[in-house]
């Protein structure tokens, strides 16, 4: 995991990324907002330790400024502040922050922090991705049932049009037919193997209703 | 008392190696830090004072020095509402603390703190 640690403050900075780096994680420092900027634009970053208070860009702007590109699932960002600034947290926490950590920054609670801004981000990527293959298998089940009602149609109609000079021909369109009822069972296999399947929807299909 | 022994224990006990190394740049940024104060003073520049002083509460904060950073607060405070009246009789004494602390840091350890 990749935490961005921001503060103009370079001991404060260097003691809190080292002592993240010591306990696993990954870390980049920014020493002001247009840095912090900046990395988030050109990095993967899963959580962002914003100072508040910085001489070029407070820490509240840097917020909105993220908020308005990064909800607080897909970014997560924990202010920093000194125990004096509470109304700048109350504002920071309005704006869109996930939690805040009071200067000196005391690791243990840092980390339980951290720790749940980003498991409750997991949970929502988890949640988005098991959404995607919920949609993504209705939508093949929707697909398998629209396509076997016409072909079922076509196979049985084909019989009846059959004579002797046309059988060749009657018996190619047949293959065919049958090749396309092979391609929506496997596609049909494709869908029950899903983990979505067996692990959450274990009970009945759902379709997309075709206008 | 320059800085609370116990809570400094607390901060860097299992990370005294971190500990060092930051009281190292302490160490060596510490004139720029207060000339930055200094300047912002000789200046009168308010947003100046706030956010230098505020900057090096925080790093005082982390040594545990709760007298020094008190008067670090008072220069951001002081920055923040533009007033500059007793500005340099704080800083001097910020100055002094600061120095003090410094020498207190260097003698300390963390077996006798434990």
């Amino acid at each position: 995991m990749k935490i961005l640690v921001v503060d103009d403050d370079r001991i404060n900075n260097k003691m809190i990324s080292k002592k993240l780096e010591k306990r696993g994680f990954e870390v980049v420092e920014a020493f002001n907002g247009k840095q912090c900027l900046d990395i988030v634009d050109q990095q993967q970053v899963d959580l962002v330790l914003l100072d508040i208070m910085m001489p070029d860009l407070f820490g509240s702007e840097v917020l909105v400024r993220l908020r308005k590109r990064f909800t607080a699932f897909e970014l997560p960002i924990i202010m920093v502040t000194g125990k004096s600034e509470t109304e700048d947290i109350v504002e920071c926490l309005k704006a869109g922050a996930n939690d805040y950590i009071v200067k000196p920054i005391n690791i243990e609670v840092a980390l339980a922090r951290i720790s749940t801004q980003l498991s409750l981000k997991q949970m929502h990527q988890e949640n988005l991705s098991n959404a995607e293959l919920e949609t993504a298998q209705a939508m093949i089940v929707t697909y398998n049932h629209e396509i076997n009602n016409p072909l079922t149609i076509a196979l049985g109609l084909l019989g009846r049009v059959k004579t002797e000079e046309n059988t060749a021909t009657v018996e190619k369109i047949n293959d065919a037919l049958f090749r396309v009822v092979d391609i929506v069972k496997k596609i049909q296999q494709i869908s029950n193997d899903t983990k979505i399947k067996h692990t959450e929807y274990t009970s009945e299909d759902k379709m997309i209703k075709l206008k | 008392m320059e800085f609370d022994s116990k809570e400094l224990m607390m901060m860097f006990g299992d990370d005294q190696e971190i500990y060092f190394e930051i009281f190292g740049d302490f160490e060596q940024s510490l004139d720029e830090m207060l000339g930055e104060i200094d300047n912002a003073i000789e200046s009168k520049n308010a947003e100046a004072l706030q956010i230098s002083a505020h900057t090096f509460k925080g790093v005082l904060s982390t040594f545990c020095a709760v007298e020094s950073k008190n008067l670090a607060f008072e220069l951001e405070k002081m920055g923040r509402d533009g007033q500059f009246d007793g500005a340099r009789e704080i800083f001097n004494n910020l100055k002094t603390s600061s120095l003090s602390l410094i020498s207190a840091l260097k003698g300390f350890q963390f077996s006798s703190a434990a």
